[in-house]
């Protein structure tokens, strides 16, 4: 059912619960009235494009939802200020990755978005694992969908209409180990892992 | 309990305070296992990824369900103030008008005789419409392109803010608005970048610097067998170096070719470095454009499925 008194604790609960509750939630934030403005106003501020701002407003909610999935939101503030601090440092961090100059100091944003360990091996691992996951086939890449956003096997055999939970669970053994071998297999994923 | 689930369950931050104690302890003991556990974690960033990309087409879906509750929603707040300019506008020319008649009926004079003569035919001066150029991207300077004007007249309406005074949509502007260098090439400093052979590190290093004509002087068209990832990558980096110099005919060309050999992700990147480059040729280019367009648009997983679709909709 609709949960019509979003508030920021409903916020998070319907993240933390996933499934419907947790689109729900997502769709309230992304098209919570001011929100998208106050993003689009500080990118555009500080030298973006509106293309840029509708790429950093929407990088955002990935890391938001992200954040709140792995707890890591401390309720220190609002949940629309933990917001918009998120899409400052994200902005921040694309302005240095392509060398721009920028006067944003840290004291602009006040959200650890991601530890840097983190964030460099979601950039430098991206494209390996975007291949990887280009030839795992979409049945299995549904089923790791579902995986990583902590279905039960018994809601993912009822998903994916699998006979029972311990098919699903095979099943998802398998397409993970799929995953890993064709990252083993290529020669670029191990000499990044070495370096 | 598999040591596969024990890892999941440490990872997902599901283990109690106790086991998490005794398994943190078992970690910081066997070494092999503190490296199984760095590959789940590495693996689960990976896994991210697929929900990034469920996240982004959701939010294209909300994007366009607003749009159309826009669209349907009553336009009172607009059409209200324009009455008020509409009515003033009436008043003012009902008082001109009154005034006019006032005036003439006061002093009406004879009325001259009717005489005819023969229409001036004037020189009639060739009318050229010059094509809206971009800026030009960093320090290059390059020849304008040969645009014809065909089929102008068949594109369908863009938006107001993209249409140059001739009514045509700024294909070349919004081209530019969609092509993100880091959507091809990691940005300059990571470790990754650098992962390929001398020869592409160097053309990489030259691609970062800005140095687009060093780039495609410098790699040699050696058709690239399938399985050679280095080769392909160096194909990316001159199809990019030929955009990024507008040698768009030479782009098209080039991501052409690599979306040929079919090796992911570059066939999908460069099926969108192809639309781009034929978006910066239209209207010449319409047939091959819709075309490339639809290529992406049919393949829902394709990683620029949404940027097609967020592209489709400006157009």
């Amino acid at each position: 059912m609709a949960n019509t008194d979003w508030t920021d604790e409903a916020l998070i609960a319907g993240i933390q619960t996933g499934g419907n509750a947790r689109e729900e939630a997502l769709k309230r934030i992304y098209l919570l009235p001011g929100l998208r403005e106050t993003v689009f106003r500080h990118i555009l501020d500080h030298g973006g494009s509106r293309q840029d701002a509708q790429d950093i407003f929407q990088e955002t909610l990935v890391l938001f939802d992200r954040n709140l999935r792995e707890n890591r939101f401390e309720g220190k503030s609002a949940l629309s200020t933990y917001f918009v601090a998120i899409a400052k440092w994200r902005w921040l961090t694309v302005r240095r990755q392509q060398g721009r100059y920028t006067d944003i100091t840290p004291t602009h944003y006040d959200a650890e978005v991601e530890s840097p360990e983190a964030e460099a091996i979601r950039t430098e691992y991206r494209q390996l694992f975007q291949e990887a996951l280009g030839q795992i086939g979409e049945r299995c890449r549904d089923l790791l969908r579902l995986y990583q956003l902590d279905h039960s096997m018994e809601e993912i055999a009822r998903m994916m209409q699998y006979n029972n939970a311990d098919v699903a669970k095979k099943e998802a053994y398998r397409c993970r180990m799929r995953f890993r071998e064709l990252l083993e297999n290529n020669p670029a994923f191990a000499a990044l892992r070495e370096s | 309990m598999s040591r596969f689930d024990q890892i999941e369950r440490y990872l997902q931050g599901k283990m109690t305070a106790e086991e998490l104690y005794t398994f943190e302890a078992e970690i910081a003991a066997d070494p092999e296992l503190a490296a199984l556990v760095r590959q789940h974690r590495l693996e689960r960033h990976g896994l991210e990824l697929l929900v990034e990309r469920d996240l982004l087409s959701k939010m294209q879906a909300w994007d366009r369900e607003t749009e159309l509750f826009q669209q349907i929603q009553p336009r009172r707040a607009v059409v209200r103030p324009m009455t008020w300019v509409l009515r003033a506008a009436a008043v003012l020319t009902l008082a001109a008008l009154g005034y006019w008649l006032l005036r003439d009926t006061a002093t009406t004079p004879e009325p001259a005789p009717i005489v005819r003569t023969k229409p001036e035919i004037k020189p009639r001066v060739p009318t050229v419409r010059k094509r809206h150029q971009p800026i030009p991207r960093r320090d290059e300077v390059l020849p304008e392109e040969p645009v014809s004007d065909m089929a102008r007249q068949d594109l369908p309406p863009a938006p107001i803010e993209e249409m140059q005074p001739d009514g045509t949509p700024d294909y070349a502007a919004l081209a530019d608005e969609f092509y993100r260098e880091r959507d091809f090439v990691l940005p300059k400093g990571s470790k990754g970048g650098q992962s390929g052979s001398a020869a592409y590190n160097q053309a990489l290093k030259n691609f970062q610097d800005g140095k687009y004509n060093d780039v495609v002087s410098n790699i040699k068209p050696v058709p690239a067998p399938a399985s050679d990832a280095d080769a392909v990558q160096q194909k990316e980096l001159l199809a990019l170096s030929q955009y990024q110099s507008r040698q768009y005919t030479a782009a098209a060309a080039t991501f052409q070719e690599i979306a040929g050999i079919g090796r992911q992700p570059y066939a999908q990147r460069a099926e969108w470095g192809l639309t781009l480059a034929l978006l910066q040729q239209m209207p010449a280019q319409k047939g091959a454009f819709y075309r490339a367009l639809t290529d992406i648009l049919r393949d829902p997983e394709h990683l620029f499925y949404n940027r097609a679709r967020q592209l489709e909709e400006r157009l």
